[in-house]
């Protein structure tokens, strides 16, 4: 069983959108919850795949829930919230994903939910910063995960950005990535 | 001088030779690295000694839920619930007495992924329509494009449709899938639950987790027979170590006031030591393991024991201490008579067929043997004169005197016996018999509460019975038990039958064909365009083992047949026709109907042991009034055992076992009263008033316990003794057939 890729993206949206600041590229630790709704490109690069598999749409952030609103290649609208995550596919009813699709023991066992809320200690709680580079262009926060269990799936996570997060890019134990870019490309 | 000196020489020999024996061969055997001690209570249990389907199913019943535990950890915290839930799976799992079940969670994903196209979330393949394939598909795409599905690459080409999530998400639902369930922890211990030692040992661990972690704002709940076998362990032990303390008092008291010397004291300790260090040493020479619980009942050997070291005593006190050959004459017929009569009611529970009674007999007839041996050989040789011969057989005689002169009331024992035999027969028409394990003991309350809080977490219900099917092989087992839960109900399973995640071949090929059919032949194309998936090879065909948790619910019984347990909730319906091949079994009502087995088995040996005492009594003595001896301690068992009835008090297997320890006390009564008469001995009726006494302080004492089998067996001692005291008196006593005058006279 493999972590919820799509969560851990959601989370550390959700945490690192607050990096905006005033002068360019401030530190990334002044990072504040940000509410309001991102265009995204996510870009699943899986072993033995002919191609990436590559999903666009917008993600919105609010304190109770995240919603991540995927328009194509389909409509896949998923809300993340404390009780759980609840996905619907081209319209259809909303359905819960349970433990077995991935979803909520990583919400309430890995701090991730403190992520989603803009805490960043929280996050260190589980993962370890393996770097921190500034440069003019911005900055690169590498994270990788505190307990063995969540090191088994996830391998490192990178956050770039300046004003904002820019792009995550989560390398999967097995060799998948993942990566999401925010703004419009 | 002369005697005594090589008399005592020869005591000490035997003594010491004994001793040095027992010990040294005691002492080997607890130096090696098997258990002396069996403390499983489940061994009390009939064995499948045979091939009585019935009681292999219970057995393997017994071992495959009985030692079941589930915690669950509650707290405002999830962190801190998730520490302290795994800081307590830690000691457990670290203590080798636990395995947590998600232990097994990385072979239950591999045996769902490699089942995956062949178990479905549906009842049955019919339910697995077009609407729910399309379902399945359309999910496979949510999962991949959308956030929160571990979807990696590998998943992806061997499952392009997701099904191992859409099991394991379906699986887990059926589970329960609360809050709550992050703080539970479930398992089993790899020790027998009914074990004193897993009892101790997971008590010390959660006292130690505990203290680390339950307060405010961390609470635990517990659920698992272990708890309350633990429960029920301290309680007895503090009623035991309570009930000790007072039984010893009393009887030191007693023996201060009889015989005031501490030497009789030392002597009779020295002999119930001795006998019981043979019991023990003889039981394992015999057997490879010995049931702590027989050493519980070996504690009537204290009482018989102790008996018969103050008749050699009270000979002795009353007749100025003879010389020991003397003194041997004086007890040696009623002794011998008391010690076969008993030795042929133990030796009678050999044939009750149950390992822990076969213990029993043995380790009784060996210590009672000792005891007849040492009390002759050894006891008498160095039970020394006191300084002051005579001024100590006049205070004996005084006191002996005053009970004399309260007890030798005949009308008063006769009105008393003649109320205690009406109320025998009173009892015998209004008794019940009480065998349902449940009222043996009130459940602690405290402990259901947190039973009823971890069964609502884990969805589960309270547990009412099983599920047992039953094939020559595992593919008619697995046959049956489907057949059996479409009858029931699959709402009335609580957690996975086996056939949940192994069904049998026949809905293995209907799920494989209705996957193929309606999902893969109308999308497989679509998950290859969309995904970017390069066309699929066949699967290497594969052999998943099955996880640790599922073989459990397979058990192969001794008859070579195949039986798979299946846990069910209470249901108020009548169950219905399940066929020859599948039953429900209340495992309460197995311990239930045990004892009511081991009831009429102690009844019939009590009975046979009767039979066999009134016909050794009868070869000993050749007159049918002789046949009382047998008779008074007879009636003395049935006053024991229905006298209580009266008080709402019923008969169960410990009143019957009550009853065979009073009827070997009664005939040594009867047996001494006996010779009392024919010989004019005036020591006998202080001796036995003494022994009874002591007896009343020891094992009377347990009818004020709150557990009903120490309290029966108790009460069954506690009335019994009265009754064969009175009966005795009344019939074989000194005065009854004034055949005796000169020892009415001394006393």
């Amino acid at each position: 069983m493999k972590p919820p890729t799509g969560l851990v993206l959601a989370s550390v949206i959700a945490a690192t959108q607050v990096a905006v600041a005033e002068t360019s590229c401030p530190s990334p630790e002044t990072m504040k919850p940000l509410a309001g709704e991102q265009t995204f490109t996510q870009t699943r690069t899986l072993s033995g795949l002919d191609r990436p598999l590559v999903s666009t749409g917008t993600v919105t952030i609010s304190d109770d829930e995240v919603i991540w609103l995927v328009t194509d290649p389909v409509d896949i609208a998923t809300r993340i919230t404390e009780s759980g995550i609840y996905q619907s596919v081209a319209g259809g009813d909303e359905t819960p994903l349970h433990a077995g699709g991935g979803g909520n023991p990583f919400l309430t066992e890995t701090g991730l939910l403190s992520i989603m809320r803009g805490d960043l200690e929280g996050a260190e709680d589980h993962y370890d910063r393996a770097s921190s580079d500034m440069s003019e262009s911005g900055w690169d926060l590498v994270f990788i995960p505190k307990s063995e269990a969540l090191s088994s799936h996830l391998k490192t996570i990178t956050l770039n950005g300046c004003t904002a997060l820019e792009l995550i890019t989560i390398h999967q134990s097995n060799g998948d990535v993942v990566s999401v870019a925010f703004g419009d490309e | 001088m002369k005697t005594q000196a090589s008399e005592q020489k020869r005591a000490f020999i035997i003594f010491a030779a004994l001793i040095l024996i027992c010990s040294s061969f005691l002492a080997i055997r607890f130096s090696t690295p098997n258990p002396i001690f069996d403390t499983d209570i489940q061994s009390i249990l009939p064995h499948a000694d045979d091939q009585r389907l019935d009681q292999q199913i219970s057995e393997a019943l017994s071992s495959t839920f009985a030692d079941r535990v589930a915690f669950l950890i509650d707290g405002d915290d999830p962190e801190q619930v998730k520490a302290a839930r795994d800081d307590l799976n830690q000691r457990l799992t670290s203590s080798q007495i636990f395995l947590d079940d998600q232990a097994d969670a990385d072979v239950t994903g591999q045996w769902v992924f490699q089942n995956r196209r062949e178990i479905l979330c549906e009842a049955s393949a019919d339910e697995f329509t077009d609407e729910a394939a399309a379902q399945v598909w359309n999910s496979a795409v949510g999962q991949v494009f959308g956030v929160g599905t571990p979807v990696s690459g590998d998943i992806l080409r061997a499952d392009p449709f997701l099904l191992t999530f859409r099991l394991s998400d379906c699986l887990s639902g059926e589970l329960g899938n609360t809050s709550q369930q992050a703080g539970l922890l479930t398992g089993r211990l790899t020790t027998p639950a009914g074990s004193f030692e897993t009892q101790a040992a997971v008590s010390d661990i959660l006292s130690e987790w505990q203290a680390r972690w339950l307060n405010d704002d961390v609470t635990m709940a517990r659920l698992g027979s272990v708890f309350h076998a633990e429960h029920g362990a301290t309680s007895a032990k503090q009623e035991i170590s309570i009930f000790g303390s007072i039984s010893l008092i009393g009887v030191i008291f007693i023996f201060l006031y009889a015989f005031r010397r501490v030497r009789s004291l030392v002597l009779v300790t020295l002999l119930i030591g001795s006998s019981i260090l043979t019991g023990l040493s003889v039981t394992l020479l015999v057997f490879s393991q010995i049931h702590l619980l027989v050493l519980v009942f070996a504690a009537m050997l204290v009482g018989i024991v102790a008996d018969y070291a103050v008749h050699a005593m009270a000979a002795r006190f009353s007749n100025d201490w003879p010389d020991p050959r003397t003194s041997r004459a004086f007890i040696r017929r009623p002794l011998t008579v008391s010690m076969v009569t008993t030795v042929a009611g133990f030796a009678g529970l050999w044939f009750l067929g149950v390992g822990m009674f076969a213990q029993l007999a043995v380790f009784a007839v060996s210590g009672i043997l000792t005891a007849w041996l040492l009390v002759q050989w050894v006891l008498i040789p160095f039970d020394a004169p006191p300084s002051n011969t005579p001024k100590a057989s006049e205070s004996w005689r005084d006191r002996a005197n005053t009970a004399a002169r309260i007890l030798n009331w005949r009308p008063a024992l006769v009105v008393c016996a003649v109320l205690l035999v009406g109320m025998t027969i009173f009892g015998l028409f209004r008794y019940s018999v009480l065998d349902d394990v449940r009222q043996f003991q009130p459940r602690d309350a405290q402990l259901m509460a947190e039973e009823a809080r971890v069964s609502e977490a884990m969805n589960a219900g309270q547990a009412g019975r099983y599920l047992v099917s039953v094939g020559d092989t595992l593919e008619e087992a697995r046959q049956a038990e489907e057949s059996a839960i479409e009858e029931i109900g699959r709402d009335k399973l609580i957690g996975f039958s086996f056939t949940r995640f192994d069904p049998s071949a026949e809905k293995r090929a209907a799920a494989r064909q209705a996957i193929e059919t309606r999902l893969e032949t109308p999308y497989l194309s679509r998950a290859q365009a969309t995904f970017g998936l390069p066309t699929l090879s066949a699967e290497a065909p594969t052999t998943p083992q099955r996880p640790g948790w599922l073989d459990q619910l397979h058990v192969e019984l001794p008859s070579g047949k195949h039986a798979l347990i299946a846990q069910l909730a209470i249901f108020e319906t009548s169950p219905p026709d399940l066929g020859p091949n599948a039953q429900l079994i209340d495992i309460t009502q197995t311990y239930s109907d045990a004892f009511a087995k081991y009831r009429h088995l102690t009844s019939l040996s009590l009975g046979i042991a009767t039979l066999i005492a009134m016909i050794v009594v009868f070869l000993i003595y050749r007159r049918p009034r002789s046949l009382l001896i047998v008779l008074c301690p007879f009636a003395a068992v049935l006053g024991g055992i229905f006298i209580p009835c009266l008080f709402g008090i019923p008969v169960s297997f410990f009143s019957i076992a009550g009853g065979m320890v009073l009827f070997g006390i009664g005939v040594d009564y009867a047996a001494f009263f006996w010779e009392a008469r024919s010989t004019g001995e005036n020591w006998t009726l202080p001796s036995v008033l003494i022994g009874a006494a002591t007896t009343e302080v020891s094992m009377g004492l347990l009818s004020l316990s709150k557990t009903f089998p120490v309290q029966s067996f108790g009460i069954t001692i506690a009335i019994g003794v009265i009754c064969a005291f009175c009966y005795t008196i009344v019939l074989l006593g000194i005065s009854r057939f004034g055949e005796n005058s000169r020892a009415k006279t001394n006393m």
